[in-house]
Order: structure tokens, then sequence, then C-alpha cells
């Protein structure tokens, strides 16, 4: 267990070398783009070469790197000069709240499909559930998200479609994330659905059900606290491993949103070539990843096995 | 565990009433399955597409018309044209190409690779395969989105950089489960035959574990394809795949995004176009499952 | 004194496979206040889809298809959610076969039982308590607080089986339906229970319908015997008849298969043949196959319960 434990930490680090040296193998050499296309004389060249340590041997650079990042340094932006840390300071907390939103907003709509499905089980609610967690699985999370802009924001004009509102307080913040929560928390659903159903199945064909109906219980109070509580535990164990996977939808979702969470920054950083900054996202995401698969990993291991990775 | 899978496995319980196998083939009760039928035709119609797309294609996918700008559909152009003046319905016949051949290199990368991967590395075992697995610990830390990202970051867009970002982030996992199935097979007794035989080690792993661990490796294929289509497209999206003025079903749909409001049918058509090919595979790979294995799906 | 309980032409049907499959067919008997009543049959006879069809749980793919059940002048059959709630555990029990499977896993005895009483009387939680506290200790439990606190995987199977006795009891039920308590327990505690049983039906004035597959434990315990044969009634009657004369030649033959450790009789008697096992509409007497006394009659024929006090359903009834 420790092992597992331990062993995110040279993977982590071999990351954050594979990271570095791509970033450095950039056939368009990085101090063009710092002068942004404008022609540049010897000197200014070198100047701005040794400025940034980029006449230094890569394990130097790579060196003093890491020895910056382990003090929270993790350079400075090529486009704007922030501090990187600070940058992913800004947009880091505005993807967890899209995170835990989004996770809201999944179990808000896939706990009542579940059980819907389950207690109507084999009639045509339960085909008609699963078939929507058919189509949900199968609708990429980028379209369902222009698709939702275009029909709440652009034709039903009822919903933003950009930005997370947090200048405008609680209530702007609430409606603007509105739809960037639904997004992601839709990509979700189909899996929980799934989980919850068959595990609720599974537990109302028990003897212990039928036997707590003969005892004149009423129905809704048998599913609730009878089934309902074994039923639910593997939906639990799902979020787990469903994070990962929530990780990189955000990407999109905040992309697209506009929310300037962690996805938006990576991808301009790329499309910039700004490489401190794509270097302290990757590595940050790449971190998020790691822990979030290795919390997974203890977590299902111990309490399903069905779930076990190896 | 991809999503599909984990809905798969938990989708697929057997029904209350005792369950009666009737004494048809396999083949006749894939037969009868119309949603596999139906979807089935589905796909073949979309490779179809991606094959010939460039002959049946109405007009040049390169080719503005001035003055038809932002045409809805009509007569003329099916699907109207974008913001050039191309005709919509062109670009995404010549499109189904390169997202086909997308999905088709990743899942050659990483299930062809994953394979072969996955089975040498069961059977020679050691510092080898220790290794192995720590290298795809790193890899897996990574979303595969992300390390396509990165190698679009260091060579630049294009195609090549997506699928062999994608291919290599799926790989791991593939490779992993070839092998756990491989090294089960491994233990066999037929393997021990074999190597008492001094039969060289690569004859082993391919002539006579490897056909032992091909439907696990078919299984795994017919399951990640969409995602590697959504993930190719979602790069192009993302303006990392194929560029403008190629005509791509992920790119069309960004391009389409900006003038969302009053040219719609940009986004919709491929869309459209994405979704229902992922749909129709998911649900093909289910009956198909469920018509060679009724029991376990 | 009219029957508390009547169970009049019920039919059960399960589908299986898309046909329906006849679990029970139009079977009939009553029982009357205080009256302690067995029903015997062979696994498959149809003895546990009786239990559960007279409390209305039969669950899909089985399905009630004819017939009433009439409780205290209400048909059960018709009766609406709520009214059937309101008499299922509080007038009617059941104790289930195995008691080990009928205890959620999750919950703590001491909360299963409390809720019954929560939901059938209106009664605060102390008083509620000591309810269960005392149906726990006149099943014999030594250390009911104990017992309540634990969860069902905590005890053992005499322990269980007990549990579920009580907790079929603690409304003070006007009938039980005990669906073959005994057999998944071994033989001391089968006695014990047994044992048990009597004295509280004895105080209570209970009455009891008791399903089991032994003839011998049914007609130790109770005054009036349903004898079940492939989901159909072949005889009914007191037990005196039925042990002294039986009509009927299964319930002969049932007899002569119990083991009586007195009698040392070699080979041991079986009946010939085995049961129907798929239960498909057969046109004459289902047990034709098997018995010595058939008739060209009964292969046809479906015989009709006939008889004076003690019915059998037989066209060449033992005299």
């Amino acid at each position: 267990m420790s092992v597992r434990v331990l062993s995110i930490i040279p993977v982590l680090f071999v990351a954050s070398i594979l990271i570095f040296v791509a970033m450095r193998v950039v056939p368009g050499d990085p101090v063009t783009v710092l002068a942004e296309g404008s022609p540049l004389s010897v000197e200014q060249r070198q100047a701005l070469s040794h400025r940034y340590h980029l006449d230094q041997p890569i394990v130097t650079q790579y060196g003093l790197w890491i020895a910056n990042a382990a003090r929270g340094d993790l350079g400075l932006s090529l486009k704007s000069n922030r501090p990187v840390s600070q940058i992913l300071g800004e947009s880091l907390p505005r993807t967890l709240l899209l995170l835990v939103g989004g996770f809201f907003v999944s179990l808000i709509i896939s706990i009542p499909l579940g059980i819907a499905a389950a207690l109507r089980e084999g009639r045509w609610v339960d085909q008609a559930i699963i078939s929507l967690t058919m189509f949900l699985l199968s609708i990429p999370l980028f379209i369902s998200c222009v698709l939702a802009i275009f029909i709440f924001a652009f034709q039903l004009g009822v919903l933003p479609s950009f930005g997370t509102g947090e200048e405008g307080g609680i209530g702007s913040l609430f409606v603007h994330m509105l739809l960037p929560w639904t997004t992601l928390g839709l990509a979700l659903v189909a899996v929980q659905t799934a989980t919850l159903r068959a595990g609720l199945v599974d537990v109302l064909r028990q003897e212990y059900i039928v036997m707590a109906q003969s005892r004149g219980l009423p129905w809704a109070h048998v599913v609730r606290r009878h089934a309902l509580r074994s039923a639910l535990v593997p939906v639990v164990t799902l979020l787990g491993l469903q994070l990962s996977y929530m990780i990189v939808g955000s990407v999109f979702v905040d992309y697209i949103f506009g929310l300037g969470g962690l996805g938006t920054v990576l991808i301009n950083a790329v499309n910039f070539r700004d490489l401190p900054v794509v270097q302290g996202t990757v590595m940050v995401v790449a971190t998020f990843f790691a822990l979030a698969n290795l919390g997974v990993d203890l977590v299902a291991s111990r309490l399903d096995p069905r779930y076990a990775i190896r | 565990m991809r999503s599909a899978e984990m809905a798969e496995t938990v989708l697929a319980r057997p029904i209350a009433a005792p369950f009666v196998t009737t004494e048809r083939s396999r083949l006749e009760r894939a037969l009868s399955d119309r949603l596999l039928i139906v979807t089935g035709v589905v796909i073949a119609v979309y490779v179809l597409v991606g094959l010939i797309g460039p002959l049946i294609a109405p007009q040049n996918p390169y080719t503005s018309h001035p003055g038809f700008n932002f045409h809805p559909p009509n007569g003329h152009f099916l699907i109207g044209t974008d913001k050039e003046g191309r005709d919509v319905l062109s670009r995404l016949l010549y499109g189904a190409r390169y997202t086909l051949l997308g999905a088709f290199g990743v899942m050659a990368i990483a299930a062809l690779l994953g394979f072969v991967y996955g089975l040498i590395t069961a059977y020679v075992g050691g510092w080898f395969d220790s290794l192995s697995m720590r290298l795809f610990d790193v890899i897996l830390s990574f979303p595969p989105l992300v390390l396509a990202i990165i190698l679009v970051a260091t060579f630049g867009p294009g195609l090549y950089s997506v699928i062999i970002g994608v291919g290599i982030g799926y790989l791991p996992a593939i490779a992993r489960i070839i092998r756990s199935e491989a090294m089960v097979q491994s233990k066999q007794q037929y393997v021990a035959a074999a190597e008492g035989l001094g039969f060289s080690p690569l004859r082993i792993i391919f002539k006579h574990i490897m056909p032992n661990t091909t439907s696990q490796i078919i299984v795994q294929a017919s399951m990640n394809l969409p995602y590697a289509i959504i993930d190719i497209a979602g790069l192009s999206f993302l303006g990392f795949g194929i560029q403008p003025p190629t005509p791509d079903w992920g790119g069309m749909l960004a391009e389409g995004q900006r003038d969302l409001l009053f040219a719609p049918w940009l986004v919709i058509a491929p869309a459209a176009a994405i979704t229902v090919l992922v749909l129709a595979w998911n649900i093909f790979g289910a009956r198909l499952r469920r018509a060679v294995d009724p029991k376990r799906y | 004194m009219g029957a508390l309980l009547s169970v009049e032409d019920l039919s059960v049907d399960f589908l299986i496979d898309g046909t329906p499959v006849p679990a029970l067919d139009r079977i009939s008997f009553s029982i009357g206040r205080g009256e302690r009543m067995g029903l015997v049959g062979e696994s498959g006879s149809g003895k546990s889809v009786t239990a559960r069809a007279i409390l209305g749980l039969i669950q899909p793919p089985g399905q009630i298809t004819h017939g009433a059940v009439i409780f205290d002048g209400v048909d059960l059959r018709r009766a609406r959610d709520h009214a059937l709630n309101d008499i299922r555990g509080k007038r009617i029990a059941l104790i289930p076969q195995d008691a080990s499977l009928a205890l959620n896993p999750v919950l703590r005895v001491g909360d299963q039982m409390d809720e019954i009483l929560a939901y059938h009387f209106r009664l605060p939680a102390g008083e509620r308590r000591r309810k269960c506290v005392e149906a726990l200790r006149r099943m014999g439990l030594a250390d009911p607080e104990r017992v309540m606190n634990a969860y069902g995987s905590q005890l053992s199977g005499g322990m269980k089986q007990r549990v579920g006795i009580a907790m079929a009891l603690v409304c003070d039920p006007e009938i039980l339906i005990a669906d073959d308590p005994t057999s998944a327990v071994d033989v001391t505690i089968q006695a014990q229970i047994l044992y048990e049983f009597r004295a509280l039906t004895d105080r209570l004035g209970l009455a009891v319908l008791f399903i089991s597959h032994d003839l011998r434990v049914v007609s130790t315990l109770c005054s009036r015997i349903v004898v079940l044969y492939a989901g159909q009634v072949a005889e009914v009657g007191s037990v005196d008849d039925l042990l002294g004369h039986p009509r009927h030649p299964y319930t002969l033959a049932l007899l002569k298969c119990s083991p009586n450790v007195a009698l040392r009789v070699n080979p041991l008697p079986m009946v010939p043949g085995a049961s129907p096992d798929s239960l498909r509409a057969l046109p004459g007497c289902r047990f034709e196959p098997r018995c010595p006394r058939a008739l060209a009659r009964c292969a046809v024929e479906a015989p009709t319960l006939r008889g004076n006090g003690q019915l059998a359903a037989c066209w060449n009834p033992l005299p």
C-alpha cells in the first residue's frame, strides 16, 4: 500500500523531465516566440536567451526549474510576465469550482434516474433510461457544450455562455456556471445511472426486501431504508474513478465557456508556445490526475473488488 | 476503466426471469437483432464515405464561392456554406477520411503495438517487465489528451502529432490488459510444453500465446475506438489537429462555433456526423457482444 | 365460526420464456381462528408460493391469475396497497424459510424490529423498544439487548431463526404463516423451535399455517392438514383422518415414506417416479404417472376435491 503511494513521486519526477525536455525540443525556438516575431539582433537574442537560461545545458535548466518549483516559483509567463504560480493560483480555484459543481449536478440527475430505472426494471421507463444513458455516453463533451450554448444561450437566450460570472456575486456565478456544470455533469451521468441501477436491481432481488414488505412496511420506505443504503455504495466508489475523467473533461468545458480555469490557461499557453505556463499547468494537471488515480486505486480495491485495476 | 466498459459491465445483468437460451447460432442471433443490423449499416456507410468521399462530393471542399458565404442549406449547397463560401456537405464528406484515419491510426498504435508489447513483456518478465510497468505508470499519469497536447506543443499541430499522442496515451492501458491475459496463458501447460520442445520465445509468443488473446484485443480495440474518434475530434476542435483549410469534423466544429449564432448548420453538421458515428459504434459493439455471448452481456 | 383465512380457487402462474407455467392450480382451503393447519408437499409443490400469494408478495415473472384470498371478510387480492400493508405484519405475519436471508445485513436487528412497530402502532420509542426486547426474550434469546444491537451477520443460525419468529410475533398477529421454519436449521434447534411454537400458539391463540415437507413435524403441531402435489390440493382433512385413513394415494405414499425410527422397514419405501418438473398444464391427474391406483380416467380427466369433511382429489381414493 505504501509502495503504491510512494510510487507516485518518481512517476511525477520522470513526467516533469519528459515535459521539460519536450518543451525544449521545440523546432521553433522560444527566443523567436519571445520576440513575438519581430527580428532581433544577435545581442538581443543573446540577452533574451541568457535571461531565460536558454543558453545553459538542458540539465542545468531542468535543475534550476526543479529547484525553483520546489520553492513554489514556476517561472514567469512568456506572454504576460506574470508568475506562473500566480496564474495557476487564479485558475485552479475556477477549475475546482467547475469540478465540484459538475459532480453535484451529475448526482442530482443520475440518482433519480437510476432509482426510477431499477424500480421499473424491464419496463419501458427502464428501457428509455438505458437508451438515454447510451446516448449520453456517445456525445462527445465538446459537442454537448457547443450545443448547450446554442440552445440555451443563443436560441433561448436564458443563460450566459461565457465566463464564471464571479464578478457579479453568488447569483451571477450560479447563472454563469449552470451550463458548464450541467454539460460536465451529463458526461458522468451515464455510468453513474448504470451503476446505481444495477446495484439497486441486485439489492431489490434479495430475500430481505420481500420480508420487509411482508411486515407491512410501505414500499417507499423499504426502498429508501433497506435498498438504497446498500445500492449507493458502489456509486460513491465510482465518483473517485470518474475524477480523472472529469479533469480532462474540465479542460474542454473550461475552454469553450471561457471560464479562465486550468483548461483555458493551458490551451492558450500551448497556442502561444508559452513554455513556463505549459510546463506548470501540465505538471499540475498530471499531479492532480496521478493523485486521483492513486486515491481511486486505494479506495476501490479496498471497498469493491470489481473495480480493482490490476 | 473506460466509461463504456463500466457502463456495459454494470448494465448487463441477468434479468429476473429464468434465462433460457435457445439453440440458435451466434450468427442467427446477430442477424435477428435489428438494432445490430441498422447500426452496422450506419458504420459501413461511414467507412464507405471515408473511402470514396472525395468521389461523391458535389463540390470541391476547398473552393470558395464568393458571394455565397454563410448560405443556409438549399438546393445547391445541401448543408449550406461556411464563412469562406465553401460547401459544407463536400467538406463533411472529405473530412470523413481524416476522422477515420485518425481513429484507426490511434488504434493501430494503441491496439497493435499494445498487443505486441503486452505479449512480449508478459512472457519475458524480469527487469524488462518491471521497467515497462514503471514506464506505463508514467505515461498513465497523463490523460491521453494532455500527452497529445504536449506533443503538439513540441512538434506543432497536425494529424500525426495527434495520432501519436493519443495512441501512446491509450497504449499502456491496453498493453496492461493484454499482459495480464498473456501472463495467465504463460503459466498454462502448453507453454511449458512448447518451451520443453525448444521453441524459440518469439515463436511461443506469437504462435502459441497470441491466438489465445486475440479475442481480448478485439474487444479492447472495439471498445476504445469511439473514444479515439472523440479524442481526435476534440483535439482538432482545440486547433491542435488537422489544420484548416483541410476539412476535418473537429476543426469544422471549431470554426462553426464562432459563428454559431447565425449559421448553426456549420456546427450541427459535423456534430451530428461525429455523434451518430460514436453512437452507432457503441450500440453496435454492445449488441455484437450480446449476440456472441448472451449470458455475459 | 367463520374462517379467519380462506383461500379460494387460487392460481398462480410464472412466465418462463414467454409461456405461463402454473405453480398453483386452483387451490382452496380455509383456516379458522386459533386453528393450526399444516401445508405439506415436496419441493416444487407450490408451498412457498402459497405463502407469498396469500400475502400478495408474488413478484414478476409470477402472477396471481385467479382466485381470492379472504381474510376476515376482506379479499386481499383486491385490496389497495394501503389496506394490505395494514394487514401484513400486523395481522398476518410471515416467518421465512431461511431466516439468515431475511435479515438486512446492513441494518441492526433492533432497527428492523423497531420499524415494524413504528409503522403499525403509535407508540413512543421507549415502549417500542420494550416490546421488541420482550418479544426476543419470549423466543428464548438470553441477551435480547445485545441481539437488538447486533447486525444479522453476527448471530448464529438458530438465533436468526428466532429473531425472525420474534419479528413476526411482535405485533401480536392473528395468523402466522410459517414457511418451513425448521428445515434450514439443525435437528436440536428444530425441536426447540417446534416446542416454543406450540407453547406460543397455545398461549396466544394464534392461528398457524405451518408449511413443511415433513408430515411428521406437521402432524405433531397441527390439527388439520392440506396435502399439496404439483401445485394442486391432493387431500385436506383432520390429522387423525389423514394419518389414520388417508384417501389420496399420494398421502398414503407420503406416510409410508416418512421414516419412522421405530419401524425398521427394509428397503425404505419410496414413491416411484419423480414429481413433474415442468408443470405445464396436463390434462389429467398430475399424480397419475406415479400412482399405483391409477385408472384410465385419471390420465384424461383432472379430478376435483370430493368427500365429506375429509376431501381428496382422486377418482379412485382409498376406502
